[in-house]
């Protein structure tokens, strides 16, 4: 496409301002984050404040792991994270098949009430929620922060998409050889739907990395807590430690900063073409 | 279509089609059963109980007693709530406008044939990818009065530097800034989606026809984004309304108010105080179906006024 709007050099040179401040704006809050992990508890709260470290202080990462818990807190995330992401792939998979490409009374009527239950803001849940964990006995534990949420109307709809726009030849041709749906499923439908499942999982992993107000509610014991409420519990026991809040907030966020680099295209293409994001 | 006409057929075949078409329920029924399981158990019962429970005095444990409407009634005559309720407001007006606009005008930007920008758009989603909970810590640390960067560098420009978490007057702007950061990115993203799907012959045609730049902007990108745009502004209103994670990690106190004397209050922090901390799960869920009525009829009214100014192809 021809440029339509910067037509002149000094109106490029403008944009490239433009872009360079907000650029440094989203970024420079990260390097100052990751350089004042490294300081000593003093050099953070200097003022003026230092951009390098005076000396690098790697043990403060060691510090941070053992206290809250926040190393336990961090292996408790992976695993939340990792089973949740599974959980939203085979579901959405298997609903969004079904909603896509098999026949069955009033399939578009659930589909849309299905897609319905975003619209129901969570906090209308939350309550209930804890009484059902109260009664399931899951209080307190990581059953409540993994099996309840599993199961994905943004995701389903992710993958109908994906499965509708399949060409119908290729399942006809295997129902002719006797193939049974699920067959047809696993071994077409699965291997074409990989970018639509890469796009999913990137999604699923930020929606799970990060959640924070279930957990909060939920968890209590400080070796079942996740990192989100690991960092709180930083900031409210250990406020005067900023280079260990810091450190905590680098192995948060770091994760999530390396599966973006990796699956960007996944991340972007998924909000541009669905526009959803979410539960 | 196949199965989508067995009358036509001759009797045996039509047999075995129905059989198919059987078989096929049977099977979608299989593989939608973990989603059904979860939408139940996991969605439409605690719909259902949240909707009992605002009507009743539960507290964290024991049995609850119907009350009637007076969780609702006690709403609107607490301070809190109506504190809880202006805050939401003015933070969602707010917000509204910074995360949207400039994220418009990066993404007409970006939409240029320029070098660097997959690069930019990268640099720009970054804090949309990076933890809410960790993020708002980073801009507790620099905004803090004292020792913050922000200050800091407000200082070295000349000027006073802002009490942000320390004064109630500034509660609010501070967690506007921290969500707009976050999210400008985010809506970059479809603002720049919308933009590519507008066709270029458009922008050739009128060139030839003399429109200036700035016509073209007005008289075919705003119509033709206008879908995007209320896309982006319909979400950004509904999760600016349910705001959390921000407030909390950046205002919540050891005695429990959310920024200095509840400055960073909006509902969904309330509703987490009250069912949480105070026990109020009756009166918790009152304030959730509150917010719940909000949300759909702000975005009714979004849906009605779209259609003024909202152009389909």
């Amino acid at each position: 496409m021809a440029s339509l709007i910067l037509r002149r050099p000094w109106e490029k040179l403008l944009a490239y301002v433009v872009l360079s401040i907000t650029g440094f704006v989203m970024v420079f809050p990260f390097i100052y984050m990751v350089l004042s992990s490294l300081k000593p508890s003093t050099e953070v709260v200097q003022v003026p404040p230092t951009l390098w470290p005076s000396e690098i202080r790697w043990s403060n990462y060691v510090e941070v792991l053992n206290i809250v818990p926040l190393g336990t807190q961090l292996i408790n995330t992976v695993i939340v994270t990792a089973l949740v992401v599974l959980g939203w792939v085979i579901t959405s998979v298997l609903a969004g098949y079904a909603f896509a490409r098999l026949e069955f009374p009033g399939r578009e009527f659930w589909f849309g009430a299905y897609l319905a239950t975003l619209m129901v803001p969570f906090a209308v849940l939350i309550v209930p929620m804890y009484r059902l964990m109260l009664v399931f006995g899951w209080v307190d534990r990581l059953e409540a922060l993994i099996i309840p949420w599993l199961f994905t109307a943004y995701g389903t709809f992710l993958l109908r998409q994906f499965f509708m726009s399949v060409p119908k030849d290729l399942e006809d041709a295997a129902l002719i050889d006797g193939a049974s749906h699920w067959g047809i499923l696993f071994r077409i439908f699965l291997p074409l739907a990989r970018p639509a499942i890469a796009t999913l999982a990137t999604f699923a992993f930020l929606y799970a990395w990060n959640s924070f107000l279930w957990p909060l509610i939920i968890i209590s014991s400080p070796a079942r807590k996740v990192v989100t409420q690991g960092l709180v519990d930083l900031q409210a026991l250990y406020a005067a430690r900023v280079d260990l809040i810091m450190a905590g907030s680098t192995l948060a966020i770091l994760p999530t900063l390396i599966v973006f680099l990796f699956a960007q295209r996944y991340f972007i293409e998924g909000i541009a073409t669905s526009g959803l994001a979410g539960r | 279509m196949a199965n989508q006409a067995p009358a036509a057929l001759p009797a045996p075949t039509a047999r075995r089609l129905s059989g198919r078409r059987v078989r096929q329920w049977i099977d979608a029924f299989g593989m939608l059963l973990p989603t059904i399981l979860g939408v139940l158990i996991f969605f439409l019962v605690p719909l259902a109980i949240s909707f009992y429970l605002s009507f009743t005095d539960a507290r964290l444990f024991g049995d609850p007693n119907l009350v009637g409407l007076n969780n609702y009634q006690r709403a609107l005559s607490d301070p809190t709530f109506y504190r809880a309720m202006w805050n939401t407001a003015a933070f969602s007006l707010v917000t509204l406008i910074v995360s949207t606009v400039p994220a418009l005008l990066l993404a007409v930007i970006l939409n240029e044939r320029i070098a660097g920008r997959t690069f930019f758009r990268a640099v720009f989603f970054i804090p949309v990818v990076a933890s809410v909970v960790g993020v708002t810590l980073l801009w507790r640390y620099l905004l803090n009065v004292d020792f913050g960067f922000v200050n800091y560098a407000i200082r070295l420009l000349g000027f006073e530097p802002i009490p942000w978490l320390t004064r109630p007057e500034w509660g609010l702007a501070s967690v506007i800034l921290v969500f707009s950061w976050k999210t400008i990115g985010y809506n970059m993203v479809i603002f720049l989606a919308g933009l590519q799907g507008v066709p270029p012959q458009l922008y050739e045609a009128a060139s030839l026809d003399g429109a200036s730049r700035w016509q073209q902007f007005l008289y075919i990108t705003v119509p033709m984004l206008s879908p995007t745009t209320f896309f982006v502004l319909v979400t950004t209103l509904i999760n600016c309304l349910q705001v959390f994670d921000v407030p909390i990690a950046l205002g919540l106190t050891r005695s429990n108010t959310v920024g200095p004397a509840d400055s960073m209050l909006t509902i969904v922090p309330l509703l987490w105080r009250e069912a949480f901390i105070g026990g109020r799960m009756g009166y918790a869920s009152a304030l959730a179906w509150l917010l719940f009525v909000i949300i759909l009829l702000l975005t009714f009214i979004q849906f009605r006024m779209s259609r003024r100014w909202v152009h389909y192809e």
